[in-house]
């Protein structure tokens, strides 16, 4: 449970009342929360409620299983790798296999190489922590909004407008509204360019990597040939 | 080693590949985790980013299962010649 689960409640039921005053009454023209609105497409109390849903923990855990293939076929690889120097074979059968086990076990990699198999696989467990990492940074916002607006002035007027006999004027209240929506919306609208620049860094290096044969050596057969069998 | 041992080898290697391959498949989480179902942009968001997953994730399942048969591939070709070469010793 993070700091946003713990503030849920208190975040829910002000932003019921900041959804409701928004959508029976608007917001005050020009004000900045209207090209918030347009932008995120969403109300304040659904960008928590989407806020909520988000589970950095199974991206973590997805990220990790990732990882834990790419160790697996690095293991592979260290064992392809003394294969081919234990080999007990020689002549031009030999050079032409040699080549394409070299070829097979490159384009495996290890965890260290970039445009590999494993290389490929240690990229995406990155992605998808780079994934959490979004999530942790939306989620922190969001509870950052609640533990400051809870409290503050435009909160009260808010909730004071569902008495019977309201403290604050319609027009205060609308304010408050757009005030306190406009908090939640923001990172909202932040966490679509960071989505942005989260694929420019990550998108090329998941691609699907494609395999290229060796150029198998075509000298001429003959000579000779040592083989263990 | 003997040609057998490393065409054992080749298998071995590619069924840890094409094992991998399924795994892969299973490790989505789902689009549930990046909460899909919202409404509106951030919905679209969300979706977006679960199909960028999704394919990232498959990707890595097909070079696996390609590469798995590469070697496999490799292991048969290695064994007919170790056939080939007792074949021609006997």
């Amino acid at each position: 449970m993070d700091a946003l689960d713990r503030l849920a409640e208190v975040g829910q039921d002000l932003l019921r009342r900041v959804d409701a005053t928004l959508v029976d009454r608007g917001a005050p023209p020009g004000d900045p929360i209207w090209p918030l609105l347009r932008q995120v497409g969403a109300l304040p109390g659904d960008v928590l409620r989407f806020g909520l849903r988000l589970d950095e923990r199974a991206l973590r855990s997805t990220a990790n299983e990732v990882r834990a293939v790419a160790d697996r076929f690095t293991h592979e690889h260290r064992l392809l790798t003394a294969g081919i120097d234990a080999g007990t074979w020689e002549g031009t059968g030999a050079e032409a296999f040699a080549s394409v086990w070299r070829s097979l076990t490159d384009h495996l990699g290890t965890t260290d190489d970039g445009p590999t198999i494993c290389g490929r696989l240690v990229a995406t467990g990155s992605y998808v922590d780079a994934l959490a990492d979004w999530i942790a940074g939306l989620r922190g916002e969001l509870a950052e909004a609640i533990a400051r607006v809870a409290t503050s002035t435009e909160a009260v007027t808010v909730r004071s407008a569902s008495r019977p006999r309201p403290d604050a004027p319609a027009s205060a209240v609308v304010e408050a509204a757009a005030r306190i929506g406009a908090r939640f919306l923001q990172p909202a609208a932040d966490a679509f360019t960071a989505v942005d620049d989260l694929r420019a860094r990550w998108m090329g290096s998941v691609a699907e990597l494609r395999y290229t044969p060796p150029a198998v050596p075509s000298g001429p057969v003959g000579g000779v040939t040592r083989v263990q069998l | 080693m003997r040609l057998d041992d490393l065409a054992a080898r080749l298998e071995a290697a590619g069924d840890e590949l094409a094992a991998s391959s399924t795994t892969m498949s299973l490790i989505d989480p789902g689009a549930a985790v990046l909460a899909a179902d919202a409404p509106g942009a951030l919905g679209d968001l969300a979706r977006d980013l679960h199909r960028e997953l999704t394919t990232a994730l498959t990707a890595r399942g097909r070079e696996s299962a390609a590469h798995g048969a590469r070697l496999a591939d490799t292991a048969q070709t290695l064994r007919l010649v170790a056939a080939n070469y007792r074949e021609a010793d006997s």
